[in-house]
């Protein structure tokens, strides 16, 4: 049963909406972060950090604070953030009216993908309503204090989902990372303490302030609470965003829920949170489960919840050919090894997949990914090398078969 | 102040600055590119990567401040090889082209690749990515795209020292460019110092492009004299030719920088040059010029000295002592006509003489034009254009004999009766008072042009010839008579240098 006016106020109210701010409201701040850090909520914009952690990171004694929600979503794999801004934006506006009050924001910034118009369209119009509706604004909810929200479009670099990148494209610089120290619960927005948060992150929160802590961790894993929404793509039968508790086994999102491999086909390999997680083999996919922690154990990362799935007629080359295409092209390019080994793996990933790539080529880009980890200013360039090395390593036969000098098994006449 | 080990031994410092900076204090260079010690820090080059114990991945030397208690390698082989991979990325896509490069000599890719790198090249010519060769980016400056390492060294000087938005790094990944804004130029009056900051050689300098390898060229460290701020520069001259000027570090004066005007203004050592003293009756050799001065001065019967701000401590002082022991009735009055500029908030001053200070501090300031007025006989003037200055001066200088003691062919040399031919500031030793009273030693990079003498050796000439006794060893003996007659001229100053600016 979907409701095509699911977006709007004021079938979100006939859903419950905007109770639990209410409630938030009406509550110490502290409390709410208490709460927050009691559910054991985690960021999912990639790292899976502790949200209620994050905040108390927030100095004591300070004049302003920001929070910018991270509705950037430009991970290739990534669309469920989407799909909140869509079709519930007020689920994520209350999130924004509870997360300001916790950590005493009076300006939020939202930083939205430039490419999303439709969900562009849809959370400015809830925005309005909710200014409409007092639900923000000078008295917000009623509480007697400011919360205002600005709305941000960025203008098409992945690089500006970097929550310091993001930062300064709000400020209006070039949208790239800054170093880190300090963090921007110090020194963030416009110099002032910021808590940056995913989309999907706050909108948990509406549910947790609302059936307290241990509802929340009654669904999920001990380590990862809670549901997760999976973005499915590639070789399925049904694409499209999945909540699923978290611990539930990838099979069943795969085979179950999604509809199973495309035509029927052998699943060859998954990547499970995002481009930039380690790429896993159909084997260790059918034997994690969707959490963090056995995701993690594989050597791979849940990340932003991206399932990408490449059946048994996928070229693996093919595939890191466009991944390295992809990082080249969104390198913010100010720090060496990032700006330099980006496009450097994406050639020789180019010649190998062209058939023109020699053994040679094969050890040069496995050197130049170790070679870019560790001494750049954000992760970006981590996010490059875990691919290129899981790639390789997991499916080396079909780099070697495409390689100009490989040892020949059918010598030709 | 902050304990600290640096490659295994224990160290202290003043709190509060990085590694770069701290590790140099004992002689330990870490190598950098996009770090400058007058910039903010950004961190981006990747090459002052060096190892801190407790802490995995290596940690930018720039960005990370000394701490009690922090244990630093900065030659450790995590830290070596780390230098060696980043050299590898920025030679990438560099064109190597140091045979047609101005860079060549001073470039800090040559020299950290021959310290740090020394790898073997793992790209085909053909495989590098090409940019734009020769972008006119403003009057004083020359990018080579394919050159930059995109250390935004340039930028950052633009945006925080300048205080103009001019260049900017556009585009992303390996397109990256420095560029200026669409219809814009790079022309802010101290865009020069974008070249000099350049760690390769992207921005090269229009005004020296292609002139003389750099390896050539002789150095000496001096003065500008552009104005009264006095910033402290670097002259490098080849076959006794200035070719360039260089901002020389000093945190109390002019920091790393110096304004575009200071950066040219030399040519006119190069130019014009008085060679030989010539008379109405035409050339002199050095003794009949200082004789002739001497009859001109002996048969006029009022005569005026007229000293210059532009004249070093020591030779104001020379002609003060000349007018004490060869022509006591004559007046000395020291004075300049020069159309002061412009002053910033960054150096320039309005004051367009480099030692208007010490002049004072003498005590030959005056009312110049009320001295003209009086109707002397006959003007001497030292190292001042007073006619270039202001022609209008030209009818009140009308029917009095000139003596000029100058280093070019200006309008007073050419109207003068006789003119002797004096070395400029770059030909010899002296001192000049900036507009703070730092009274600041400059040092000769050329050999005297032509038949040019030291002012206090003309003036010694002229007394002698006029039977008076003004001698003096050397240029030491002079200096130290100078700074006894006059104490507030206060001693030397020292440049206190810049950090690791210079690579
Ligand atoms: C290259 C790069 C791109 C990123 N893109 C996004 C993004 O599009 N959306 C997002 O929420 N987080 C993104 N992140 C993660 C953010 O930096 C940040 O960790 C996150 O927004 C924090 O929110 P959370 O704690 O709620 O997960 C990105 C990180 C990197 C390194
Ligand atoms: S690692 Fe890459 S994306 Fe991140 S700051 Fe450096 S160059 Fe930019
Ligand atoms: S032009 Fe020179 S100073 Fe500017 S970014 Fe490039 S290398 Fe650095
Ligand atoms: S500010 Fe004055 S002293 Fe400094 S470089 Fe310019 S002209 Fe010379
Ligand atoms: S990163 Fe430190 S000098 Fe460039």
């Amino acid at each position: 049963m979907v409701n095509p006016d699911s977006h709007a106020l004021v079938s979100a109210r006939a859903a419950g909406a905007y109770r639990a701010s209410a409630k938030a409201l009406a509550e110490e701040p502290e409390e709410i972060v208490r709460l927050v850090k009691d559910s054991g909520l985690r960021g999912r914009g990639g790292a899976g950090f502790p949200t209620g952690l994050k905040w108390t990171f927030l100095p004591k004694n300070r004049d302003a604070t920001y929070l910018c929600v991270n509705a950037d979503e430009s991970e290739p794999g990534t669309f469920k953030d989407r799909l909140i801004l869509e079709k519930d934006p007020h689920l994520l506006i209350e999130g924004i009216v509870i997360a300001c009050h916790a950590i005493r924001c009076a300006h939020a910034y939202l930083y939205i993908r430039g490419e999303f118009c439709l969900p562009y369209e849809r959370i400015r119009a809830a925005a309005a309503e909710a200014y409409a509706a007092g639900l923000l604004g000078p008295n917000a909810g009623g509480s007697g204090q400011p919360i205002d929200l600005t709305i941000h479009r960025g203008a098409g670099a992945y690089i500006c989902g970097e929550e310091t990148a993001l930062l300064n494209s709000i400020e209006g610089k070039k949208g790239q990372p800054r170093m880190k120290p300090p963090f921007p619960t110090n020194v963030g927005l416009f110099g002032k303490p910021t808590v940056i948060n995913n989309v999907e992150t706050l909108a948990n929160l509406p549910f947790i302030v609302e059936n307290g802590p241990d509802a929340y961790r009654a669904i999920g894993t001990e380590k990862s609470p809670g549901t997760r929404l999976m973005s499915v793509s590639g070789h399925i039968e049904k694409p499209g965003v999945y909540e699923v508790a978290h611990g539930v086994p990838m099979r069943g999102l795969i085979e179950d829920l999604a509809g199973g491999v495309r035509g029927g086909r052998k699943l060859k390999a998954l990547i499970p949170g995002g481009s930039s997680t380690p790429v896993l083999t159909a084997e260790e996919a059918y034997a994690v489960n969707v959490d963090f922690e056995s995701v993690q154990a594989t050597g791979s990362m849940l990340g932003s919840g991206g399932c990408i799935v490449m059946d048994e007629t996928t070229d693996m080359v093919w595939a890191l050919d466009k991944l390295a295409h992809f990082y080249a092209h969104e390198s913010c390019g100010q720090c060496t090894p990032c700006r330099e080994g980006s496009g450097w793996i994406a050639e020789i990933v180019q010649k190998i997949a062209a058939g023109n790539g020699t053994r040679k080529d094969l050890e040069k880009l496995e050197s130049l990914a170790a070679q870019i980890v560790g001494n750049t200013i954000c992760v970006f360039s981590d996010a490059l090398a875990m691919p290129v090395v899981s790639h390789v390593t997991k499916f080396r036969a079909e780099f070697e078969a495409h390689l100009a000098d490989r040892a020949s098994s059918s010598a030709a006449p | 102040m902050a304990k600290f080990t640096l490659n295994g031994v224990e160290r202290e410092v003043p709190d509060g600055i990085n590694l770069i900076e701290a590790a140099l204090l004992f002689g330990v260079r870490i190598p950098h590119y996009c770090y400058h010690p007058g910039l903010s820090p950004e961190g981006n080059c990747r090459m002052c990567a060096v190892e801190i114990e407790g802490i995995p991945k290596l940690q930018t030397a720039c960005t990370t401040l000394v701490a009690d208690g922090m244990v630093v390698h900065t030659e450790s082989e995590k830290v070596i090889r780390e230098r060696t991979e980043v050299m590898e990325f920025l030679l990438r896509n560099h064109p190597i082209d140091c045979p047609i490069c101005d860079q060549a000599g001073e470039c800090g890719l040559q020299k950290y690749y021959m310290e740090h790198g020394l790898h073997d090249s793992r790209v085909a010519v053909e495989e590098k990515i090409l940019k734009r060769k020769r972008v006119d980016l403003g009057p004083l400056v020359v990018l080579d795209s394919e050159r930059c390492i995109l250390c935004s060294r340039c930028v950052r000087f633009c945006d925080e020292i300048a205080g103009v938005r001019e260049l900017v790094l556009a585009n992303r990944g390996g397109r990256s460019e420095i560029t200026t804004f669409p219809g814009r130029t790079l022309e802010n009056p101290y865009s020069g110092n974008v070249i000099d900051i350049c760690p390769v050689g992207a921005l090269t300098s229009k005004d020296f492009r292609f002139k003389v390898r750099v390896w050539f060229l002789k150095t000496a460290g001096s003065i500008c004299p552009g104005c009264e701020r006095g910033c402290n520069i670097y002259i490098e001259q080849y076959q006794n030719e200035v070719q360039r000027i260089r901002p020389r570090a000093n945190l109390d004066v002019n920091r790393w920088w110096i304004c575009d005007d200071g950066r040219l203004d030399y040519k006119w050592i190069n130019r014009d040059r008085l060679l030989r003293a010539e008379g109405e009756a035409g050339a002199h050799s050095p003794e009949r010029a200082d004789e002739e001065a001497a009859r001109i001065l002996r048969e006029a019967g009022s005569v005026l000295l007229v000293a210059s701000p532009r004249s070093s401590n020591e030779n104001l002082f020379a002609l003060k002592r000349f007018r004490d022991a060869a022509l006591p009735r004559a007046a000395l009055v020291g004075g300049s006509f020069r159309k002061p500029w412009e002053g910033d908030r960054i150096l320039k001053r309005p004051d367009r003489n480099p030692n208007r200070k010490g002049m004072e501090i003498l005590g030959l300031s005056g009312d110049l034009e009320g001295a003209l007025r009086k109707a002397p006989d006959c003007v001497l003037v030292v190292e001042n254009d007073l006619l270039g200055d202001r022609p209008d001066l030209a009818d009140l200088l009308r029917g009095k004999k000139l003596i000029a003691l100058a280093s070019n062919r200006d309008a007073t040399a050419e109207k003068a009766a006789l003119r002797i031919p004096v070395c400029t500031y770059a030909e010899t030793e002296g001192s000049w008072t900036n507009f703070e009273g730092r009274t600041q030693a400059f040092h000769p990079v050329l050999k005297a042009v032509g038949e040019s003498r030291p002012v206090f050796r003309v003036l010694e000439g002229i007394a002698r010839a006029l039977g008076a006794s003004l001698e003096w060893s050397d240029f030491g003996a002079l200096r130290e008579e100078t700074f006894q007659a006059a104490p507030a001229l206060g001693s030397l100053s020292p440049s206190p240098g810049g950090g690791a600016h210079a690579l």
